[in-house]
């Protein structure tokens, strides 16, 4: 009884809905058509398959992951190493890291956006002072820039959280474990590979599996920053699903594509859990 | 954690039955979702419900007891005018009341969603491809059905656009006009006299040329701008009517059954694409950038003087470039559209939801009242086809300078007075009323997936074209004439698949 | 020694700037007039700093008012949802809080429910739960709308507060599992055989003790309630039940941007944010992981 009220948002509106998206995934419903919905068992898939815009989408959806996961992890673990420093100020600055969390994402999409703008923007005019450019670029019109744009709003709120979590981390070394290294005369490169690195092993898992997840269903900064970014290239899969959806008014495919994006889902974790053993890890129930 | 074995054996068992308990709860709670949620999304059945006023015949007074309520849905512009034109229509009408519903910024999105639940406004704005989507999912009915009298309201509207505002699968009059605006060249003045010209440019090679002096003076890096989002397709077509004048029945793009007729050297469109990436390559006058010209951002490239021309609106666009404080203030003017002088329109119409005529007569009257306050002629917000004023029409205007479909509203001498206020040239902007064409709506009378294949005027994403176009404008190198066959071959491609999976 | 501080502060004076600047340039706008920011090159300093957005953000017709004396056709650029935004501020709270205490009060009681009390079907109940926060938010989306129309609480709170919880209980269940895990049940088990019912020890001996980490899912819950926008975007349609990130996101992606409204009401919407961190900021780091780590 005690966990009705926790689950039972989570089994009416999550799982019922999902059972709808399978449902989807196997018919053929296109409110654009006169063509009444009905069954087609893998048609939608097969579509989706020969679809020029999904191939395209995929392929953002994996390099935007394959940019934003080592980055998030890299960056949080740089900043938590920073914050776990004792020098003036530092509390001042882990409040100030920890700032961005806060923000909505669509809100920091606006802000960067408004930074990139092709006339009027922050960026074009340093960049100009410094003499990196001779004129203003559009970079929202540049596919890699205008994707890095994107990622970069989407950091900017990510990363906090992955700081806290190795900050804790970090902060919860025993005391001996440096002790002893540093007994053993360990040089400091050493000294972070043995001591901290292992130590915050199980939270750079999370880390990992968690930005996994949030790169797969970016959606905020694609739909206020650029909408699909030049020539597509930054309709990750989250808005191409919404599109299909929304604009197209293709329900079949939008929930194909959904089914899609869970079994990628489910597959990643599936692989992060397999990739791990098990013995080391403290996640298990 | 450890505890005796009975103990924990009879806590397992008692929990036992309540993990079944919870189990049966939740499949059960799924299973009535499931069944609520497919009994809700039946159709109604039973015919609609006709009239019981009418065959009763009851005397009037009373239909004074309940007004009948009518919905109207807006997109978030202007919405404390609408608000106060209701009130006025709701004071003036003891028997119809106007509720407003604002259904927020994307506007498509929810209405859709509104019809695909069945709920839909009873009247609310619709940008054309949304009028012919809902039209042909017979969501909609058309407003000539039920009043027939709307057809006169054609006569008042320039020649142009009266087609426009004619269901093409009935061919009856749909919906009367809430806002037309006609595409015009914007073109900063002094940029052009200082490069040496004194009149906007003729046709398109003149324009190339005006911009290629502009930027070689160091006037403006990329002089020519236009309204990229939903502004695209009607580029386009300006710039394909501009170099082939637009005779009536003209096909540009499609045949009458819906076949691609484009995508071959010496179209129209191809020429159209030649011309373009020629200005983004070789005279690099045209920037990728141009991508980002959304409204606000061609008005305030416009208004600071980074373009020197623009295909824009001009109420919207132009006349925001002039305002009192933009560096350009009064230097852009309008010319119409270059080469044969024919432009094509955007324009927005109020539409009647089916649901709403079947609910019967008295429902059918009143949202022709409300229909004929918001898009036709009125008396203090009473029908007044021979005496009235296009009263919400001529507000819009008063208030915010957007243009109309109707010429008693242009041509009045007051509404003249504001726009040249507003820094348009009133002038050209009646000439080009005068030579609109509705060619972007009717080449081929818009089928479902028009918006999704081209870029849908209503909405910021879909498209087919836009991206793929886009691909090839921000590449390295000029595209060459195969790289265009090719281009105008996969969108064709793209047509035809739609149209395949469409059952067309 | 040297060295290595010239290192830390370099770094983290790169930090800051990565921060504040987005920041600072957000409240930069804010404080200038449309033509001002439309300006090139752009100014790092308001020109002529006012607060006229500011309290444009919460009176919209004075806005429309002042654009319109301008000179109309400005006017035209301000999206009418903007209108809603003092509303919106209201609504967000609201539903934040409330999340936030359902999470709290629901989470313990169901994370004690699994680890306290062991049944079958535990596991599998833990690892659904979780399951729950692996949908991808994006095509629920309709059947959704149409559940929650259905039972005719569409642009209601009630159904962004469902939402709400909808994503963050997940996160909150598996956060105070692991912590409840490493909390010895000595006390619990005793007090147990001396005959306390469950809700008693779960009340009187476990809550306290997990104090830490009840702030850091509070906290979080509230945070990502917060910047929650697609969902929320679906299922309103007035001021009644919008939030903060719907009205920014709505106003963001039209055709016609004012950017000095947009940025003074994103200060503003950040404002809370900024306060809970700088409040909370020693329990967030000792609650939220506390459990995960150990």
């Amino acid at each position: 009884m005690c966990l009705v009220p926790a689950l039972a948002p989570l089994f009416l509106f999550g799982f019922y809905p999902l059972a709808y998206a399978f449902y989807l995934s196997l018919t053929f419903y296109n409110l654009k058509t006169e063509i009444p919905p009905h069954f087609i068992g893998f048609g939608n898939y097969q579509a989706l398959a020969s679809d020029s815009v999904f191939a395209i989408s995929t392929t953002s959806t994996l390099l935007f992951a394959a940019l934003t996961i080592p980055l998030i992890t890299l960056l949080s673990l740089g900043e938590a190493l920073l914050l776990s420093n004792d020098f003036r100020g530092v509390k001042v600055l882990q409040v100030l890291a920890l700032i961005p969390w806060g923000i909505p994402v669509v809100v920091s999409g606006s802000i960067y956006r408004f930074i990139f703008d092709f006339n009027f923007g922050l960026f074009n005019d340093i960049m100009l002072k410094l003499g990196l450019i001779h004129e203003y670029q559009s970079w929202l019109s540049m596919q890699w820039p205008a994707m890095l744009v994107v990622a970069l709003a989407y950091l900017w709120v990510q990363t906090p959280l992955p700081t806290l979590l190795l900050l804790a981390g970090i902060q919860s070394i025993p005391k001996e474990l440096h002790e002893a290294a540093r007994i053993d005369g360990a040089k400091p490169l050493a000294h972070f590979r043995i001591v901290t690195f292992n130590w915050l092993k199980p939270i750079l898992f999370i880390v990992l599996v968690y930005a996994s997840l949030m790169a797969l269903w970016c959606f905020d900064p694609v739909y206020v920053i650029t909408v699909g970014g030049p020539a597509n290239f930054t309709k990750l899969i989250t808005y191409f699903t919404y599109e299909k959806m929304f604009y197209f008014l293709n329900f079949g495919q939008a929930g194909a594509t959904t089914i899609l994006i869970l079994a990628i889902t489910v597959l990643l974790i599936y692989l992060y859990f397999r990739a791990l053993s098990l013995g080391r890890l403290r996640l298990r129930v | 954690m450890a505890t005796g074995k009975s103990e924990s054996k009879e806590q397992t068992d008692v929990s036992r039955r309540r993990f079944l308990k919870i189990g049966a709860g939740v499949v059960v709670v799924a299973a009535a979702g499931a069944a609520g949620y497919y009994y809700l999304t039946q159709p109604p059945s039973g015919p609609p419900t006709t009239t019981t006023e009418a065959t009763t015949g009851l005397p009037p007074t009373t239909s004074a007891l309940a007004p009948e309520k009518i919905e109207w849905g807006i997109w978030s512009w202007g919405v404390e005018l609408v608000n106060d034109n209701a009130r006025i229509f709701n004071e003036n009408n003891s028997d119809v009341q106007i509720g407003v519903t604002d259904l927020g910024g994307a506007y498509t999105t929810a209405l859709y969603t509104r019809y695909q639940a069945q709920n839909p406004p009873d009247i609310h704005y619709s940008t054309p491809d949304v009028a012919y989507f809902l039209q042909y999912k017979k969501w909609i009915a058309d407003i000539e059905d039920y009043a027939p009298q709307a057809r006169k309201y054609l006569d008042d509207m320039y020649p142009g656009v009266r087609d426009f505002h004619i269901n093409p699968l009935t061919g009856k009059v749909h919906g009367l006009c809430y806002w037309l605006g006609p595409y015009v060249l914007g073109y900063n003045e002094s940029h052009m006299k200082q490069a040496g010209f004194d009149a906007p440019p003729k046709t398109y090679d003149e324009l190339a040329k005006q911009a290629l002096a502009i930027k070689k003076e160091g006037i403006a890096e990329y002089p020519i701008g236009a309204l990229w989002s939903w502004g695209f397709p009607a580029m386009w077509y300006n710039i394909m009517i501009g170099n082939v004048e637009p005779k009536p029945g003209a096909h540009y793009l499609f045949d009458e059954k819906y076949n691609p007729i484009f995508a071959d050297k010496g179209t129209p469109f191809y020429d159209a694409v030649k011309w373009f990436f020629d200005r983004v390559f070789v005279d690099k006058t045209i920037s990728p950038g141009i991508r980002e010209y959304d409204e606000s951002g061609i008005t305030t490239a416009l208004g600071s003087g980074t373009v020197s021309f623009a295909l824009a609106f001009a109420d919207y666009d132009i006349a925001a470039a002039n305002a009192p404080e933009m560096k350009q203030s009064g230097n852009v003017k309008m010319a119409m559209n270059p080469g044969s002088g024919y432009s094509v329109f955007h324009a927005t119409t109020y539409n009647v939801s089916k649901k709403c005529v079947d609910r019967g007569k008295s429902a059918q009257d009143a949202v022709w009242k409300v229909m004929e306050y918001t898009g036709g002629k009125t008396t203090n917000a009473r029908s007044d086809y021979d005496h009235g004023k296009f009263f919400v029409c001529k507000t819009l205007l008063d208030k915010y300078g957007v243009t109309s479909a109707y010429k008693a509203v242009m041509e009045d001498p007051t509404s003249i007075d504001v726009m040249e206020k507003l820094k348009m040239n009133t002038d050209v902007l009646l000439q080009q009323y005068q030579k609109l064409s509705p060619v972007l709506w009717l080449d081929p009378t818009q089928t479902p997936w028009w918006g999704d294949w081209f870029s849908s005027p209503s909405s910021e994403a879909g498209g087919r074209v836009m991206p793929k176009f886009e691909a090839l404008m921000i590449g390295a190198a000029k595209p060459s004439e195969s790289d265009i066959l090719a281009f105008l071959k996969d969108i064709a491609n793209d047509w035809n698949k739609s149209k395949q999976e469409a059952g067309f | 020694m040297e060295r290595r501080k010239i290192g830390l502060y370099a770094a983290a004076i790169i930090l800051a700037l990565w921060v504040l600047l987005p920041i600072y340039w957000m409240a930069n706008l804010s404080l200038q007039s449309e033509v001002e920011i439309y300006t090139v090159p752009a100014y790092y300093f308001p020109p002529h700093p006012s607060i006229n957005n500011y309290w444009f953000s919460f009176d919209i017709e004075s806005a429309v008012k002042y654009f319109l004396a301008q000179g109309k056709a400005l006017s035209l650029f301000i999206p009418g949802v903007m209108k809603d935004f003092p509303r919106s501020i209201l609504n967000s709270v609201i539903v934040g809080v409330t999340v936030m205490i359902y999470n709290i009060l629901a989470g313990t009681l169901g994370a004690f429910g699994i680890t306290r009390i062991r049944f079958r079907g535990a596991m599998p109940l833990f690892y659904a739960s979780i399951a729950g926060r692996l949908i991808p938010p994006v095509v629920i989306a309709v059947p959704y709308y149409v559940i929650v129309r259905s039972v005719g609480l569409l642009d209601s709170l009630v159904a962004v507060i469902l939402v709400h919880i909808m994503f963050t209980m997940p996160f909150t269940i598996w956060i105070l599992n692991t912590y409840l895990l490493t909390i010895p049940t000595d006390i619990e088990d005793a007090a147990r055989v001396e005959g306390y019912s469950y809700l008693e020890i779960l009340r009187k001996i476990t809550f306290p003790l997990i104090g830490p980490a009840i702030v850091a899912i509070g906290i979080t819950s509230f945070m990502i309630s917060y910047g929650e926008f697609f969902f929320t975007l679906l299922l309103t349609q007035s001021a009644a039940s919008r939030t903060i990130p719907v009205i920014i996101g709505s106003a963001v992606a039209v055709p016609r941007v004012t950017k000095g409204l947009i940025c003074s009401m994103g200060i503003i919407g950040i404002l809370p944010a900024i306060a809970v961190v700088i409040l909370f900021r020693r329990y967030l780091i000792s609650g939220l992981v506390a459990g995960a780590v150990k």
